[in-house]
């Protein structure tokens, strides 16, 4: 019964915050978010940020002589030869795709507002093709992982989310995780939720 | 967790285009608590303010027919609404380029002065 209270009201809160029109995603360089209490993130201070471009230096120092270490242009042509993934297939294919985008995006923009079923008919085939182009994306993601470039980028967002990280405890924010100890140690709810709101926050910033 | 759509929702509010329309005027007005250091969202909030902004002084100007407050707010139809007028405009711009080089060999007719009509012969 507890448990199934405390669920209730998680869903309530996160639904009101997902559907919360109010100002506070981009009023300041934060972003507040709850998970049964209350957390933010925020930009990197410049300390943090040269802290930050160190430790992403020396980790690709120590992946660089790990065994096993594959630059992202050695990987693809590796899974091109091994027949397991072809990126000049899977751009072909994104090519094609993002073309039918572009002729149901002319047509739908040349729609007048009375003709309801055409324009939810062209909504729904521009919907099904973004996601056939999300999925290719993921798919390429995936399959290039293991290369070097994805898992500094992976570390770079797990240890900027450990520096940025901060819960409100009484009418103060304070860092979450004290050490990388803690942080590697910590509930994978609340990692992930921080480090998907930080790639937000870091959108654009990044070349 | 997509938060685009609601910085969409934001950035063509009444609210927050008053908002950026006397921040254009008057300089001190601050849209953000911070006056540095943006986030990606607030580089995309400013992003959008300044499309929805353009998009609604072009609805008061009727200046294209298929531009309508029922598109503004649809994010799929501004979308596919905004790559059409990019071609429209493309268009244009090719058809004036065209229109030039064309002009550029029109020569004039005889018998009008120009300045190296030099009489030499002196009779």
């Amino acid at each position: 019964m507890e448990i199934d209270k405390k669920q209730n009201l998680t869903d309530s809160l996160y639904d009101l915050e997902f559907n919360d029109f109010n100002n506070k995603i981009i009023q300041d360089n934060k972003i507040i978010f709850i998970i049964d209490k209350m957390y933010r993130v925020r930009i990197p201070t410049q300390g943090e940020q040269e802290s930050i471009d160190h430790k992403c230096n020396l980790k690709q120092l120590e992946y660089s002589n790990q065994e096993g270490c594959i630059s992202k242009n050695q990987l693809i042509k590796q899974l091109k030869a091994a027949g397991l993934f072809d990126v000049d297939i899977m751009e072909e294919e994104k090519e094609k795709f993002l073309k039918q985008l572009k002729q149901y995006r002319l047509l739908l923009a040349t729609k007048s507002s009375d003709n309801k079923i055409q324009i939810d008919d062209l909504k729904n085939k521009i919907n099904q093709t973004e996601n056939k182009l999300k999925d290719l994306s993921i798919e390429m993601a995936f399959h290039l992982m293991p290369c070097l470039q994805s898992k500094l980028e992976k570390f770079i967002i797990e240890y900027t989310t450990f520096l940025v990280t901060e819960k409100l405890e009484g009418k103060e924010w304070i860092r979450v995780w004290e050490t990388e100890e803690d942080f590697k140690k910590a509930d994978s709810s609340l990692v992930e939720r921080a480090s998907v709101n930080v790639t937000w926050l870091l959108l654009n910033k990044r070349g | 967790m997509d938060y685009i759509s609601q910085i969409r929702c934001l950035a063509r509010s009444s609210y927050w285009q008053n908002i950026y329309n006397a921040a254009q005027e008057i300089g001190s007005l601050k849209l953000f608590e911070n006056k540095e250091n943006f986030s990606g969202l607030q580089s995309i909030f400013l992003y959008w303010l300044r499309v929805y902004n353009l998009l609604y002084s072009e609805l008061a100007n009727q200046e294209w027919k298929y531009l309508s407050e029922e598109v503004i707010n649809d994010d799929c139809r501004c979308d596919a609404f905004l790559f059409w007028r990019e071609k429209q405009k493309e268009h244009e711009l090719e058809q004036n380029r065209q229109e030039q080089k064309k002009s550029q060999y029109k020569f004039k007719k005889p018998g009008n002065v120009s300045l190296f009509d030099v009489d030499l012969r002196g009779k």
